[in-house]
């Protein structure tokens, strides 16, 4: 019987220290892990809106679902107080051959995309991967020799791909020079997943918040709300 | 036993992947890229150290009978602190390794170390046996993730090899490339040590 | 929560992304147990047993433990545990109802805790199921579902695997690569047989 209670002890006493480290540890980590995951959506977020680095952003949740999520959209309002719209921004959510793929888009408020940024994906590296892949031009050679080029601000291709596109033309193409967003050889699951999600969050961003006129030219898509001046958000 | 036997033999004579065929799961998966070879190595040597330097000090102190339940709460326990640090401090190599950061805590290696050596020894010669299976495990990842990335990406360290123009062998970096790769790897191996045994069989030969 | 959602789960577990030859989990025993048909069918059916019950269990401790008290962080631990206790069970009952397979098994029954496939199970299941917005019922079903089918995808690369590791006996394989180096090789060819899958797309 003492044995018993032995082992059970043991074991018990080495659970109670490991939770205490665990907890310590945690309290130590976890405000920077979450602090980090909203700094890179708030970046990103700027990052797909250009004009959008000091405006301010207000979020507005809605009870509509797209892909499973309830949407929810940013609006970016240049300098304080009501200035006018830089323009908006929503994630999209695409079932991606094996993750499903996170992307922030901006939207002008005539309705154009401005920027995709992809936050999140766990495709096949070589292959689906390849959404996040920067076209590069430094050789391994180059870098070691220190004569590689500064390429931090370089955007992936295919992301590059979405801005100014309006909704007619989120299509996947196969073929270069076709009118869409050009699929990555080989990954075509994962490029439906991105773009398809895109399109169908710009439809519903645009059914609830509805775009601008542009001077002299009529409202593009199909939403209720064409109103000229500052847009307005539900 | 001397030390620097004790820190080498996890290198080559025991390298945990290709001799004990331990650990095999993360080495086929998170070789996709040398960068990630070498974050999950760095991450499962950490594991094996702590756990190797705790589980050698309490040696004396856990009946045997829960030793296995003991060990595992105790390397769980490291792999949850790589899995706190590194998402806050290298959060873009989490998100690379994904779910083979928890599943350190069932790499056999570890818990292989802990029952056959570390609740055996001393505390000196539990961590050189750890860096030392650290150093080979890692040195296996980086071996295999190299091969992969150079032909499956055309890559190394995420930096083109051969220019842009090369195409890719993509198999590689797929899942049969891993298997593929790893075979021929320990079939290499294996030819190795023949050659080895050979020498040394014909050199004992020749002397007496 | 349709049928073809379910069918989804299954066919991806067992083809699309098969554990074993998609994932990489679950090879200790894959490259060990994989010697015989009749010891891989054996080892497959207590892996599909654990599998299951373990991604039952873990769902609990996941939802109704490690949630409300805000110690996620913990799940590692507590999954490792849940599983370590699952298998003694397991054992237990395998040597009182079949002695054979107990001794046939030998030591890889107990390292089926260290079978990163059930491990694996149980995280990719918070990661799909539970950390995004389904219903409890959905997410519930969805979960046990997938461990079952994971495990029975285990089970056919493990039971195919033997079945050709045995003609491989007979065969004239160099000799450096006997044993598991052969074994690996095989298991690409066996990959790139099951990437063929990867085009298939329910619902």
């Amino acid at each position: 019987m003492g044995n018993f209670v032995r082992l059970v002890a043991t074991l018990t006493l080495i659970a109670a220290v490991a939770s205490f480290g665990l907890s310590a540890v945690y309290n130590a980590t976890h405000e920077i892990t979450e602090q980090y995951a909203l700094e890179e959506k708030e970046n990103a977020r700027r990052e797909v809106l250009p004009g959008a680095e000091d405006a301010r952003f207000v979020v507005a949740e809605t009870d509509s679902i797209v892909d499973g999520e309830a949407f929810v959209y940013y609006t970016a309002y240049a300098g304080d107080g009501d200035g006018e719209i830089v323009g908006r921004t929503f994630t999209a959510y695409g079932k991606g051959y094996s993750s499903t793929i996170e992307t922030i888009v901006g939207v002008d408020p005539l309705g154009t995309i401005t920027g995709i940024k992809i936050t999140y994906q766990q495709e096949t590296p070589g292959l689906g991967a390849k959404v996040n892949e920067v076209a590069s031009e430094n050789t391994l050679w180059a870098v070691i020799g220190g004569n590689a080029k500064d390429e931090s601000d370089v955007r992936p291709w295919f992301q590059v791909q979405f801005r100014e596109r309006g909704l007619d033309d989120l299509v996947v193409v196969k073929t270069p020079g076709e009118n869409g967003i050009l699929a990555i050889t080989g990954a075509t699951i994962s490029s439906e997943a991105v773009t398809g999600s895109v399109r169908r969050g710009l439809e519903m961003l645009l059914a609830i918040a509805g775009v601008e006129e542009a001077p002299g030219e009529s409202a593009a898509g199909p939403e209720q709300d064409g109103t000229s001046g500052g847009g307005d958000a539900p | 036993m001397s030390s620097l036997p004790e820190l080498l033999k996890g290198v080559y004579r025991e390298n945990p992947v290709f001799r004990l065929a331990l650990g095999l799961c993360p080495a086929l998966a998170v070789s996709t890229s040398v960068e990630n070879a070498i974050g999950m190595g760095g991450a499962a040597t950490f594991v094996l150290l702590g756990s190797n330097i705790v589980i050698s000090l309490l040696r004396k102190a856990i009946p045997a009978k829960v030793r296995i339940p003991c060990f595992i709460v105790v390397i769980a326990s490291f792999v949850t602190i790589v899995e706190l640090v590194m998402g806050a401090y290298l959060p873009e190599l989490a998100k690379s390794l994904g779910i083979f950061i928890p599943l350190i805590v069932v790499n056999c290696i570890i818990l292989g170390r802990a029952e056959a050596f570390a609740s055996k020894h001393g505390i000196w010669l539990s961590v050189l046996d750890a860096i030392g299976m650290g150093i080979g495990f890692t040195f296996a990842l980086v071996l295999i993730a190299s091969i992969r990335e150079i032909l499956g990406d055309g890559k190394l360290m995420g930096y083109m090899v051969f220019g842009p123009n090369f195409k890719p062998m993509l198999l590689m970096i797929l899942s049969p490339g891993a298997f593929i790769t790893i075979g021929l790897l320990m079939g290499w191996f294996s030819t190795l040590d023949e050659r080895m045994k050979r020498k040394a069989e014909a050199m004992k030969g020749g002397a007496s | 929560m349709d049928l073809g959602q379910l069918l989804a789960i299954v066919i991806g577990a067992v083809f699309v992304s098969n554990f074993v030859l998609m994932r990489f989990l679950g090879l200790c025993p894959f490259v060990g147990v994989s010697k015989d048909s009749d010891s891989a069918l054996g080892m497959g059916m207590a892996v599909i047993f654990v599998m299951t019950m373990a991604s039952l269990v873990t769902w609990f401790v996941y939802n109704y433990i490690l949630v409300p008290l805000e110690i996620t962080y913990l799940r590692t631990i507590a999954f490792i545990l849940v599983i370590a206790t699952l298998v003694q069970f397991v054992e237990m009952v395998i040597e009182k109802t079949s002695p054979a397979l107990h001794k046939s098994l030998g030591i890889y029954l107990p390292l089926i805790t260290t079978n990163c496939a059930v491990l694996g199970v149980a995280v990719v299941n918070v990661e799909t199921f539970m950390v995004t917005g389904l219903p409890r019922n959905a997410s519930f079903i969805y979960t046990v579902l997938h461990g079952f089918s994971a495990g029975l995808g285990f089970t056919l690369a493990l039971v195919l695997m033997a079945a050709i590791r045995e003609r491989l006996e007979l065969g004239a394989v160099p000799k450096s690569m006997r044993g598991i180096a052969i074994t690996f090789i095989t298991a690409g060819l066996m990959a790139m047989a099951f990437q063929g899958f990867s085009g298939l797309k329910i619902g």
